[in-house]
């Protein structure tokens, strides 16, 4: 279920009701699946590198475009989403009209030399991924999880909010939303002229006339949600909706841009 | 005063979200005047938002830095330290309040569109600072670059900075991986190093400069690498108070006595493979021991990308954000061990 974080004060520069921090479903099992698959909670093997087969070696198969495998001086990249493959090495190469290199020997030596570092497999047949992280393997990474570890999906499926951010602001369940939504929810609001274009600094780059333009008017589902105005405001009380029957996202107001702007 | 610190993370932090530490900068329950305030991220997880500082101004904090634990920050590399991830929306970190610090996170624009990736925009008083940050692959819909510099009167630093395979689709200019666009103000640029600006679908007009001050006051642009830039590696134009030297180019426009053009870029770096970019140097290089020696002003210029402290460890300067050390380069150090290292 996707997670708003609202603000019900109006201490600094925001409003009671704005939309501080959003999270899609997507973003909330991505996380709590990066928590429980971080490279650092596994064993190194002997050879001191990340061993294959875990989950967090699943994670990364799971949500990363490019597989690389050393084959002596050279690399094999296996792009996971479209399964080509190419061989590079310490000699340019024009692929995609990017001339692309690379020193295997020295790119291995110095990400070693990061205790935290992401290279799986045995010495001289190293491995890692990299590339475009994505969201499309997240059903696999969790049936991964499920199988290997005593981690459910069903366990994991609030944003972990901390108790700070549970007392001092609004957490909610609402119905998820795309990444269009997420934009519109998460996009601060701009200043504007007299016809409603964009106010630009000097430098041509629009003037945020606020941090957030959407704003959720959360005194309104105090029935819904079975609270008081009270104990929300309670900053000694935690307070976690999560659970709850989640807030449909459209109900969240967007400002629009005032003409006339600042 | 006092140093205020709180951790940010997914694993028992204080704030699971940048966005709710930078709210709090305003609550007198954490904060007193004159405080610096320090936001510590972890790697637990990626980030997934954007976050604008701009709180503390009813608190009257003297200072405010968003940074990575010690055992949290990026090598240089991708993937390996405390990361933001957003495909779209605008700039993902905006700096705008006087005294703020954003160092050691990777940010990745996930191929998506951006107004920046760090945006350092105020007015009229110093200061606002950009350090050791990873910035790639997000592209600029209008005036804006990977790490930009604005604003009227605005004075701002970026050091040790890499960004990488950043994309310009404004027209009529835009403004590149690392740009400023600040008429009446200043920005200083040191030990950077840019790779891979490329325009989005119109070379023509989408001019992708790697460095480009287009009509920045004073601009300082020293010990900087800029590499394989569709358009130009630098783009100083405007104003005769530029200072521009001991940079180096993949094409002919590092100006200044010290610079080096021409340089090869294969030569220059570990990796420009896509997916696996390593942009440290490498031995041979011909940036290693072409820059200049900076001290330690402004604070943090010494640090680079790996943590180093050029100053400290006596080194002779290298244009780029990496110094590189011998033992960074694996099997055959021993032949290229004497070319290293001491400031005498």
């Amino acid at each position: 279920m996707a997670d708003i974080l609202i603000k019900v004060d109006t201490r600094g520069d925001r409003e009671d009701g704005d939309v501080l921090f959003a999270a899609q479903d997507k973003h909330v099992f991505m996380v709590n699946a990066q928590n429980i698959c971080h490279r650092k909670k596994q064993l190194k093997n002997s050879d001191g590198l990340n061993t294959k087969g875990t989950v967090a070696e699943d994670y990364y198969t799971r949500t990363h475009q490019y597989k690389f495998t050393r084959v002596g001086n050279n690399v094999e990249r296996l792009d996971l989403i479209s399964g080509v493959t190419d061989v590079l090495g310490d000699t340019p190469k024009i692929i995609d009209g990017k001339s692309q290199h690379i020193d295997v020997q020295r790119f291995i030596t110095k990400a070693l030399k990061n205790e935290n570092h992401k290279i799986f497999g045995t010495k001289n047949n190293e491995l890692w991924y990299g590339g475009k992280i994505h969201h499309d393997g997240l059903n696999g990474l969790w049936s991964d999880i499920e199988n290997k570890t005593g981690d459910l999906r069903s366990d994991h499926s609030s944003w972990p909010f901390s108790d700070r951010e549970r007392t001092g602001w609004l957490a909610l369940p609402v119905l998820d939303f795309n990444d269009k939504e997420m934009e519109r929810i998460t996009e601060p609001l701009y200043a504007t002229n007299d016809v409603g274009e964009f106010t630009l600094d000097d430098g041509g780059a629009r003037i945020v006339k606020k941090f957030r333009r959407a704003k959720i008017d959360w005194e309104l589902r105090l029935t819904d949600l079975n609270i008081t105005k009270e104990d929300i405001l309670n900053k000694e009380k935690m307070i976690d909706l999560r659970g709850k029957t989640a807030v449909d996202q459209k109900l969240i107001r967007i400002k629009k841009p005032n003409k006339g702007g600042l | 005063m006092a140093t205020v610190t709180k951790t940010i993370g997914t694993t028992g932090r204080d704030y699971s979200t940048i966005q709710a530490w930078e709210d709090d900068l305003d609550d007198s329950g954490i904060y007193s005047a004159s405080d610096d305030a320090v936001g510590e991220c972890y790697d637990d997880s990626d980030f997934t938002a954007g976050v604008s500082i701009n709180g503390g101004g009813t608190i009257g904090l003297s200072s405010i830095k968003l940074t990575v634990d010690s055992g949290s920050r990026h090598d240089g590399t991708s993937g390996t330290g405390a990361l933001i991830s957003i495909a779209t929306g605008q700039p993902i970190i905006s700096l705008g309040t006087d005294y703020t610090t954003v160092e050691w996170l990777e940010i990745d624009g996930l191929d998506g569109r951006h107004d920046s990736a760090v945006s350092l925009v105020n007015s009229l008083t110093p200061g606002l600072f950009a350090n050791n940050l990873l910035v790639h692959n997000g592209y600029t819909w209008g005036a804006g670059s990977g790490i930009y510099v604005g604003g009227y009167g605005n004075i701002a630093v970026v050091t040790n900075c890499i960004v990488y395979n950043w994309v310009v689709r404004k027209a009529s200019g835009g403004v590149g991986g690392i740009g400023s666009r600040n008429a009446y103000g200043t920005g200083h640029f040191f030990n950077c190093t840019v790779h891979n600006t490329t325009s989005f679908d119109n070379p023509a007009t989408q001019l992708a400069n790697g460095f480009n001050f287009p009509d920045t006051a004073s601009t300082t642009v020293k010990n900087c690498i800029a590499t394989a830039s569709e358009a130009s590696d630098f783009s100083v134009t405007s104003f005769s108070t530029a200072t521009v030297d001991y940079n180096a180019s993949s094409d002919t426009s590092a100006a200044g006595a010290n610079s080096i053009d021409s340089v090869v870029t294969a030569d220059q770096y570990v990796s420009t493979t896509i997916g696996a970019e390593d942009l440290h140097l490498k031995a041979g290089s011909d940036c290693i021991d072409a820059g200049t020696d900076l001290g330690t002003t402004p604070t943090g210029v010494n640090i680079d990308i790996d943590g180093r402290d050029r100053d400290a460890e006596g080194d002779t300067w290298d244009i780029s954000a990496h110094e590189f050390v011998a033992d960074d380069s694996g099997p055959g150090v021993a032949s290229i061990i004497l070319r290293r290292r001491r400031r005498i």
